[in-house]
């Protein structure tokens, strides 16, 4: 049997203005569905094992769709709670060269924020699962939101299985203060954490180095030394985190590095054009969480996982459907991108 | 002669076609409201109208002003503040399946609004009609308390002021009744669009007699009684006999005389959506350039609403000159070379 992980948290519906056009210039939206947790669920059903996502949509078409959209491509979505006002909305105008991505979101008031832990039976959800993955974008939407995030982890704590967590701040939905405070307290039923200087810094107040996110360079040592202090104090199994270099809104360097508490391990670096590169973390997530649940070493499942989100920036839509030969026949040096017959 | 019209402004989410939500893959994209659309229809018949909302501000707010100026909508008074745009998503029926629609609405720009926020003199100076709807009054209670605001500064300052009742019994979800709101707002208007079900739900005024033109004539009576300001009262009504098959006419009381417009046999509607809207946009064209005509004023109104249910989108994108084309017997939609 295929082995079971679960995730919980937002799944929004994402409308993006088609061919690289402006908000002010769209006559029509594309419509997907995305979010952290959905997407990693996606990823992982599509490397073939089974992903149970979790999360409250709105008893309409819409939270239909959303559901549909993700039952599509194999997830299993019995345990989704319907009820509340509305599903999250966020308007993507995709950006090329250097006029960078524009991200509106209009999420506030959703289902999922508007939660109660009893309406899921965790007990049920975690029958037969070996992980469970999240991220600090589910408790920043709401109190309520981040009580169930914190009831989820301790009942999959309280069974034994691994969870992971990908910091992901976003300062449009809570304060630094407010992060630290919430997810230094999740943070303690967190085996892996998956996180960039940036997220260290402000979710959990890490100082690093000297590395500046604007300028786009890499400071590794930077890294290393806040990976040692999340260690000291979480105590995590393991601590990663993809490494973007900006040169410009289309052509990214594209790396991870990952640390168990003794050994530093930098993967190789990819260049990458992208298409869309909306999920990229996340497809990173599912990468590395595909390969340490299936058993690869370390440095393997990282660079699996950057194998498969260096993919995921050439596929539109917030999931990555790369396949699993696709990212194991790049790990293993094909980068051409000719045409495979 | 300027007009003023104040509403919001939402953003219609349609699945292209007759998809359903399920199927899409993309959602076509309209700007959409009762008062924007009428605006627009004003302007597109050659009328000077300002356009008063409160919008966020992001990208999609101006968007929305993008698509006013688009359409010589005087958009200098909008005011830019709060956290999102209204969004309602519409599925086109047809046949025996009706249009759905989702409202997602909730604290949208305008109905976070601080009431007494607007400089309603400064807005209104050297127009002389104001428009609204009761739709902004079933927003939020400071939408309520700013339309209340608006419709006394325009009345006091000598302008005329139309409202297009519109009940949407899934809105008013803020603690008060439409009987509680309405009436006052009501005290302001001259001109109104409504319905018997609408003035019985705002101000308890309903029909003792039950054969269908009766009643009518019955309750636009009491309503010009119990509020004597009133000075035109249209009624109208639509038979439903598909989705896409419809009959539209209306009643129009002015100057203590009743009389019955045109009835219009819409079948093979291309978009339902905002034919209120168009018809509201026909009555204030129509009672300001044919006002010794009541018969033509009303006709004129219907012809609109008629010509806007074969346009896609809630806006109607017609000409007075098309109008009066059509009212004058040209309905075979012959090319026009």
């Amino acid at each position: 049997m295929s082995k079971k992980v679960v995730t919980l948290g937002e799944i929004m519906l994402r409308l993006s203005t088609p061919d690289f056009k402006r908000f002010v210039q769209a006559d029509t939206f594309d419509i997907t569905y995305g979010g952290g947790e959905a997407n990693v669920a996606a990823a992982l059903c599509n490397y073939g094992l089974e992903g149970t996502f979790v999360t409250k949509v709105p008893d309409n078409p819409i939270g239909q769709s959303a559901i549909n959209h993700i039952r599509r491509y194999g997830v299993d979505t019995q345990f989704i709670a319907r009820g509340g006002d509305r599903l999250g909305i966020y308007f993507l105008e995709t950006g090329a060269s250097m006029r960078a991505s524009q991200v509106v979101y209009d999420r506030a008031g959703a289902s999922i924020a508007d939660v109660d832990a009893s309406e899921f039976d965790f007990d049920k959800i975690f029958e037969n699962a070996v992980w469970f993955h999240t991220t600090g974008i589910t408790p920043a939407l709401s109190d309520k939101a981040a009580a169930l995030t914190e009831a989820a982890l301790k009942a999959a704590k309280a069974k034994g299985i691994t969870t992971s967590i990908d910091l992901n701040y976003r300062k449009k939905l809570w304060s630094k203060e407010k992060a630290r405070e919430v997810m230094t307290r999740l943070c303690q039923y967190v085996d892996v954490c998956i996180g960039n200087e940036e997220d260290a810094d402000t979710t959990l107040g890490f100082k690093a180095g000297d590395t500046d996110v604007t300028k786009g360079e890499l400071n590794l040592d930077g890294f290393k030394d806040v990976f040692h202090q999340m260690k000291e104090k979480f105590g995590f199994k393991f601590i990663a985190s993809s490494l973007r270099e900006s040169h410009s809104a289309s052509d990214n360097g594209w790396s991870a590095l990952v640390y168990d508490g003794t050994d530093f391990y930098h993967t190789k670096q990819y260049n990458v054009r992208i298409v869309d590169r909306v999920g990229s973390g996340d497809s990173f997530a599912s990468g590395l969480i595909y390969g340490l649940v299936t058993g690869m070493p370390m440095g393997e499942a990282a660079e699996f996982g950057v194998a498969a989100s260096a993919l995921k920036h050439t596929i539109p839509g917030d999931m990555n459907h790369a396949t699993l030969k696709e990212v194991k026949d790049l790990m293993k040096g094909d980068g051409s991108g000719r045409v495979q017959r | 002669m300027k007009i003023i019209a104040f509403g919001e402004v939402l953003m219609r989410l349609s699945p292209p076609g007759h998809t359903r939500f399920g199927q899409a893959t993309s959602f076509d994209l309209f700007f959409a409201g009762a008062e924007y659309n009428t605006s627009i229809s004003l302007s597109r018949m050659g009328m000077p109208v300002g356009f008063v909302t409160r919008l966020p501000d992001n990208d999609l707010g101006m968007a929305a002003i993008e698509q006013l100026n688009r359409y010589s909508v005087d958009t200098k008074n909008i005011v830019s503040g709060g956290h999102r745009m209204g969004i309602y998503f519409l599925e086109q029926g047809a046949i025996a399946r009706g249009s759905k629609v989702i409202y997602d609405r909730e604290h949208s720009s305008l109905a976070d609004i601080a009431p007494g926020s607007l400089n309603w003199k400064s807005i209104l100076k050297d127009s002389s009609w104001f428009h609204c709807t009761g739709i902004t009054p079933a927003l939020s209670k400071a939408a309520a308390e700013e339309t209340l605001i608006a419709v006394k500064s325009a009345f006091e300052a000598g302008l005329t002021v139309s409202i297009d009742l519109n009940f949407r019994s899934k809105l008013w979800q803020y603690g008060c009744k439409p009987s509680e709101i309405m009436p006052e707002i009501f005290k302001y208007c001259h001109v109104v669009l409504g319905d018997k079900d609408t003035v019985h739900t705002y101000f308890n005024i309903a029909a003792e007699k039950t054969e269908a033109e009766a009643s009518y004539l019955e309750v636009m009576t009491k309503l010009k009684e119990a509020f004597p300001q009133l000075t035109d009262i249209i009624f109208s009504y639509r038979n439903i006999i598909s989705a896409n098959h419809n009959a539209i006419g209306a009643y129009y009381l002015k100057n203590n005389k009743i009389i019955k417009s045109k009835e219009f046999d819409l079948d093979g509607i291309v978009d339902r959506l905002g034919g209120g809207d168009a018809m509201m946009a026909g009555i204030i064209y129509g009672i300001t350039h044919f006002s010794s005509d009541a018969q033509k004023s009303i006709n004129f109104a219907l012809a609109a609403a008629a010509l806007k249910s074969t346009i896609p989108g809630d806006t109607n994108f017609v000409s007075a000159q098309e109008v009066l084309s059509m009212l004058s017997g040209n309905t075979t939609g012959r090319i026009d070379r």
